[in-house]
């Protein structure tokens, strides 16, 4: 075991720079989806790994709690996408501009 | 249809430039700090199993959990467990309430694929029931536009949907709705 | 030197697969790189000392919202295809 920590939190920093990318640069509400994931995914990688260069597992047991929050967050994120699919028959996220001012 | 992975290159790519450099500001920011945690002392003690502990320390089983080194300072995790259980409840009840779909006012429930005031599928295998279920099911089952058009989009612009029915290969029968007919038109242009 | 060799295979892994995910132009073929991404964060975890948190991640993610993202790629593809022609024109 001698990976130092910085490694893990330069793998964890490109993940989540990858997802913002994906939502910065993508206009598909699916892909905001999955980006989210990815950056979701990059914080659990550095609660991990500080969990166990610190050997606590309070942030093992924060990474679960993380994960159930992003299945409900997928989970009422789809259900948004398919009524937006149903009404506007696109997923494109700059054709509803119903709310704008 | 089926056809290999291709990238999504051009000019669409540029606000990305800014996640760019936010990587390059937060490596420089990682590569000037020093961690003072040693290699040595990383990883968690001999003999004790990560799994139960981790049951332990969310279920606030304290008497339990083991004292050695650094673990026994794991925080108790019994009231934010109740409250991610609350929130995937309320999750549940938001998926359900997006799923359901309303025809003239009332809600129609998500999973049926029959009409409220139609008799199941399932009540017998003989030829009459089944017939009659086939021909009531038809206009429900479909998701999209079928039962929405049929309410409110039947005499406001019968070229829209005529154009919706030629583009999308038939598997609903309905126009779109009267707001959205543009995306469509554009849509099924671009495609010929 | 064995796990130096293991995390920058899976971090190259992790990252390209992650890339793979933003650049594609069919959200089906990013729905399968976020899988092979989800898992080699797996494979991270393991590494990591983490066991228990890499079998929820596959159980989780790549059990429960890779299934539901495939199931909304899958109900809104038909006019996916015909909104990034007009993106790309």
């Amino acid at each position: 075991m001698s990976i130092g920590i910085e490694y893990y939190v330069l793998l964890s920093m490109g993940l989540f720079c990858i997802g913002l990318f994906g939502v910065l640069t993508r206009r598909n509400a699916l892909m905001f989806l999955m980006s989210v994931e990815l950056m979701l995914n990059a914080a659990n990688i550095n609660l991990i790994a500080f969990a166990f260069y610190h050997g606590n597992l309070t942030g093992q047991v924060f990474a679960l709690f993380t994960m159930a929050l992003a299945a409900a967050e997928v989970a009422v994120g789809l259900g948004i996408i398919l009524v937006l699919y149903r009404n506007f028959r696109d997923v494109d996220v700059t054709v509803p501009t119903t709310m704008r001012w | 249809m089926t056809s290999g992975p291709q990238l999504r290159l051009g000019k669409t790519l540029l606000p990305g430039l800014l996640a760019v450099a936010l990587f390059g500001i937060m490596a420089l920011v990682v590569l000037n700090t020093s961690f003072t945690t040693t290699m040595a002392d990383a990883g968690f003690p001999d003999g004790i199993s990560i799994t139960s502990e981790i049951g332990y320390a969310m279920f606030d089983l304290d008497a339990l959990s083991s004292t050695d080194g650094n673990m026994g300072a794991t925080e108790p995790f019994l009231a934010a467990f109740l409250l991610i259980a609350v929130t995937l409840d309320a999750a549940l009840d938001a998926s359900l309430v997006l799923a359901k779909r309303e025809e003239e006012g009332e809600p129609v429930a998500a999973l049926s694929s029959t009409g409220p005031g139609d008799s199941g599928p399932g009540v017998g295998a003989g030829p009459a029931p089944d017939s009659s279920g086939f021909g009531h099911s038809e206009p429900t089952v479909t998701d999209g536009g079928g039962g929405n058009g049929s309410s409110s989009g039947g005499g406001s612009d019968g070229d829209a949907g005529s154009g919706v029915d030629a583009e999308s290969t038939g598997s609903d029968d309905g126009p779109a709705d009267t707001d959205t007919d543009t995306e469509t038109e554009t849509a099924g242009g671009d495609d010929r | 030197m064995m796990y130096t060799i293991a995390f920058a295979l899976f971090a190259f892994v992790t990252l390209a697969s992650g890339l793979c995910v933003v650049l594609l132009k069919d959200p089906w073929h990013s729905a399968l790189m976020l899988g092979v991404a989800l898992m080699s964060i797996a494979v991270h975890f393991v590494m990591l000392a983490a066991e228990f948190v890499a079998m929820m991640q596959i159980l989780v993610y790549v059990g429960g919202v890779l299934i539901l993202i495939t199931f909304a790629v899958m109900l809104t593809q038909r006019e996916e295809e015909a909104s990034e022609e007009v993106v790309q024109a």
